[in-house]
């Protein structure tokens, strides 16, 4: 329940708080409004008993004053006042205890009740004898009556001084409960209070904590700081998820920074290469001229070709370019190592018309070929052969670029896949990881390279699969803001 | 996530205080409201079946353990006897209580008996509403009592006129007569008074060590109004002729004459019999200011009310007297008495 809690949304915790408090309060005040307010109806009661036993004390006042009425004057208003008396006498004498009881008040309210009833009958035979002129009769009955009145009258006194003294008692023990209940009320009140806030302070600061801690770290990533970590948060509310998504956005930034980076270094190394070939391509073209004055036609296709190599090198760096170019760019490449070699690499291409147009980055075939020659074919015997090929298949361009060398193993092919190789070749080449990385870097994908082996000697294959009509956009993309791309690709 | 353990623990534990706290304020409210409710009710309640008066003519430390002996008899079979009109406002003659016990129609009515006719008037007035009587201490004539619980007058004398018989054997051995003066609650004798007199003379002439050279006579204390008894001794034992044996046959009387021997300094010249037994007589006795006292069995005494209160009601009829038992305590009983 807790968890589920802590995984419920902010307004939800917010509202929980206050419920809490809420209830807490309200728990308070009813708990000290019932027991105040007890204890007052308590106090309010002490003395009712009291009061009620006045009130019977005055209804036997009125009786024998009514009585006494009539059998001076024979009044009917005092006949008519003593039967009300009577009545409202009698109505008070049946609330009267009746029982012979342990407690002396009961005991006290029974005689009080059995001497009311044998007083009113007197006093009924009384009014009798009155009616009936008895004079000596009433007068009787007068006298006990009267009698009797003196000692209900003290017997009420002594009931009320009992009440009195044990009404006296209860006040005394209720005002002293007063007092008490005050102080754990009070008691109460301010513990529950304190610990409230306690609770109140401690619930905010889980709620906003890790608030305070994004702010802190996204304060010092706009400052340029990148080496920052943001602090994991257990719970899942807005909160969570704005942690979670601040922490995959830096993750983001750090990668798209290193590629930058590395954009930076692949272009540099290009400015760099691009050095030499402009001095070794006029130098190749002064060749090249020399050779045609001096009729050395074979001399001048092979300078002619080698300057191609390097012009194709020096001119476009980051603009793509079609697949017919880098099948040209290939071929010179083989030609110019056929000639070094003697012929030794036996080359085949099969390139589907329609795939010409193909765009791709610039560079990307001759790595792989220069790589199938320097790795695949030159340590075997007999002839090395690199067969191109360039299919359709579906929206993709797939070219395989094979050879007949001394193969790859798994673990190998494995290598290469996974990025463990050297950027640049160990021949001064530009190494498959390069290529890959920049295949990347265009399709944001690894997936555009393969390699495939059936061993060692068993050749290897390199597969690029391109899209046909993607490959233009992505290449233009490219050419246009690669960098924004790259960052873009990432937050994908 | 430490931290987020404790604030876990911390927020229970701050719930739990909140609760226990509340908890602990509402049961404390309890108790002390339970204890208010208790004081109300003031204790356990009974109910009983039958309700008697038990009315004496003053309120002396014997007939408050007579009435002790009969409440706790009554108690056991139900029966609450009241010591009645003691918790009332205004001091009542006995007549005027046992007119209120009438009046209060209780079951039956214990009251001691006297010859005064407000006494008769209203213990007829007890008979003509059905309440049954039984007469303790005094018995009267011509009074529809049921019964009668009394110690036997003559016996008494009798126990009187063998500790004053041995008494005066001893003072004999250094005077040649001795005087024995009975202190009586008037100058006009009761039936009873008479009867004790009659007994001690009785005995003490019927030894021939003694003849002739005793006289027991009696002395009215208490006949002039409230307070006059200690008075009245004080004055007695001021004269010339100091008794050498006073027989005091209440309770009152006999420390009214200890505490004048006392402060008069009349020890070993003026002995006392006494009646009834106290911690103060039995110091007396212990400090031989006090020879012996005669005691009645007060306990029985209440306990023979109530049975035959309780005989009455059952059968409808009952035995017309119960005699009560008498002891003496002198020096030598209080010692076997300490030693046992």
């Amino acid at each position: 329940m807790i968890e589920r809690l802590a995984n419920s949304s902010i307004r939800k915790k917010l509202l929980l708080i206050y419920a809490i408090t809420s209830v807490v309060v309200l728990t308070l005040n009813v708990f000290v409004f019932v027991n105040i307010n007890r204890l007052v109806k308590e106090l309010d009661s002490v003395f009712l008993s009291n009061i009620n036993i006045g009130e019977f004390s005055s209804s036997l006042d009125k009786v024998h004053t009514q009585m006494l009425g009539y059998l001076n004057t024979k009044s009917t208003d005092d006949i008519y006042g003593y039967y009300e008396a009577c009545q409202e006498y009698e109505s008070q004498i049946s609330l009267l205890s009746d029982e012979i009881s342990s407690q002396p008040i009961k005991r006290m309210e029974r005689n009080i009740r059995r001497m009311s009833e044998n007083y009113l009958e007197l006093t009924e035979n009384a009014i009798d004898a009155k009616r009936g002129r008895n004079i000596e009769k009433y007068r009787n009955y007068f006298e006990e009556a009267d009698e009797l009145y003196g000692y209900l009258k003290t017997y009420i006194n002594s009931l009320n001084n009992e009440y009195f003294k044990n009404n006296s008692a209860d006040y005394l023990v209720l005002s002293n409960s007063l007092n008490y209940v005050e102080f754990i009320n009070m008691f109460v009140f301010v513990t529950v209070s304190a610990v409230s806030i306690i609770l109140v302070i401690i619930l905010a600061n889980r709620v906003t904590r890790p608030l305070i801690s994004l702010a802190e770290v996204a304060e010092k990533v706009a400052e340029g700081d990148y080496n920052v970590r943001v602090q994991p948060v257990a719970t899942m509310d807005e909160i969570g998820v704005l942690n979670a998504a601040f922490d995959r956005m830096l993750t983001g930034i750090k990668q798209g920074i290193l590629m930058e980076m590395r954009l930076r270094e692949a272009e540099l190394k290009t400015l760099q290469a691009q050095i030499n070939p402009h001095f070794l391509f006029n130098t190749l073209n002064a060749g090249a001229q020399l050779a045609m004055m001096e009729g050395a036609d074979r001399t001048y296709t092979y300078v002619q070709a080698v300057a191609d190599f390097y012009r194709y090198n020096v001119k476009k760096t980051d603009a793509p370019v079609t697949l017919s170019d880098e099948m040209q760019m290939v071929d010179t490449y083989i030609y110019i190592l056929n000639i070094r070699f003697s012929g030794d690499v036996g080359y085949e291409k099969d390139i589907e018309e329609e795939l010409s147009d193909v765009m791709m980055p610039t560079m990307t075939l001759q790595p792989i070929v220069e790589n199938a020659v320097n790795h695949g074919i030159r340590e075997i015997m007999g002839e090395g052969r690199i067969v191109i090929s360039a299919k359709s298949d579906g929206d993709d361009c797939v070219i395989k670029i094979s050879d007949n060398g001394k193969g790859l193993t798994p673990e190998q092919v494995d290598d290469i896949l996974s990025r463990r190789t050297k950027m640049k070749d160990e021949h001064g080449g530009i190494g498959l990881r390069n290529v890959m990385e920049r295949l990347y870097l265009m399709y944001g994908s690894y997936e555009v390279f393969d390699v495939k082996s059936d061993g060692p000697d068993m050749g290897t294959t390199i597969i690029l699969r391109l899209p046909k009509d993607g490959s233009r956009r992505a290449l233009e993309d490219l050419d246009q803001g690669g960098k924004d791309r790259i960052v873009s690709d990432n937050d994908m | 996530m430490k931290k987020a353990g404790r604030e876990k623990i911390s927020i229970l534990f701050i719930i739990a205080l909140i609760i226990l706290v509340i908890s602990l304020g509402i049961i404390i409210f309890r108790v002390q409201y339970g204890m208010l409710s208790k004081n109300q009710i003031d204790s356990e309640e009974y109910t009983y079946d039958s309700y008697y008066a038990f009315i004496a003519g003053d309120d002396s430390d014997f007939w408050n353990e007579v009435y002790e002996g009969a409440r706790d008899y009554g108690e056991k079979d139900n029966v609450y006897v009241e010591k009645f009109g003691s918790d009332l406002a205004t001091g009542y003659s006995e007549a005027q209580r046992i007119e209120i016990a009438v009046a209060a129609g209780v079951d039956g009515i214990i009251a001691e008996g006297g010859p005064k006719s407000s006494l008769k008037k209203a213990l007829k007035k007890a008979d003509e509403a059905g309440i049954p009587v039984v007469l303790v201490g005094e018995d009267m004539r011509a009074i529809p009592r049921i019964s009668f619980v009394g110690v036997g007058q003559y016996d008494m004398g009798e126990m009187y006129g063998v500790q004053a018989t041995a008494l005066s054997k001893k003072i004999l051995n250094n005077k040649d007569n001795v005087k024995i003066t009975v202190l009586s609650s008037s100058s006009k004798l009761t039936e009873g008074e008479k009867l004790i007199i009659s007994a001690i003379r009785k005995v003490v002439s019927s030894d021939e060590d003694l003849y002739g050279r005793v006289t027991v006579d009696s002395y009215p204390i208490g006949d002039d109004g409230l307070f006059s008894s200690q008075e009245t001794v004080y004055d007695f034992l001021m004269e010339k002729d100091v008794p050498d044996v006073i027989i005091a046959l209440s309770e009152e009387h006999t420390v009214s004459a200890y505490q004048a021997v006392v402060d008069l300094n009349l020890a070993g010249v003026c002995n006392i019999i006494g009646s009834h037994d106290s911690d103060t007589i039995r110091n007396a006795i212990k400090n031989e200011v006090i020879y012996s006292t005669v005691a009645t069995d007060t306990t029985q005494y209440g306990e023979y009310a109530i049975y035959a209160m309780e005989e009455y009601d059952k059968s409808g009829n009952v035995s017309e007297y119960f005699a009560v038992d008498n002891i003496v305590l002198d020096r030598s009983a209080l010692t076997t008495e300490v030693e046992r």
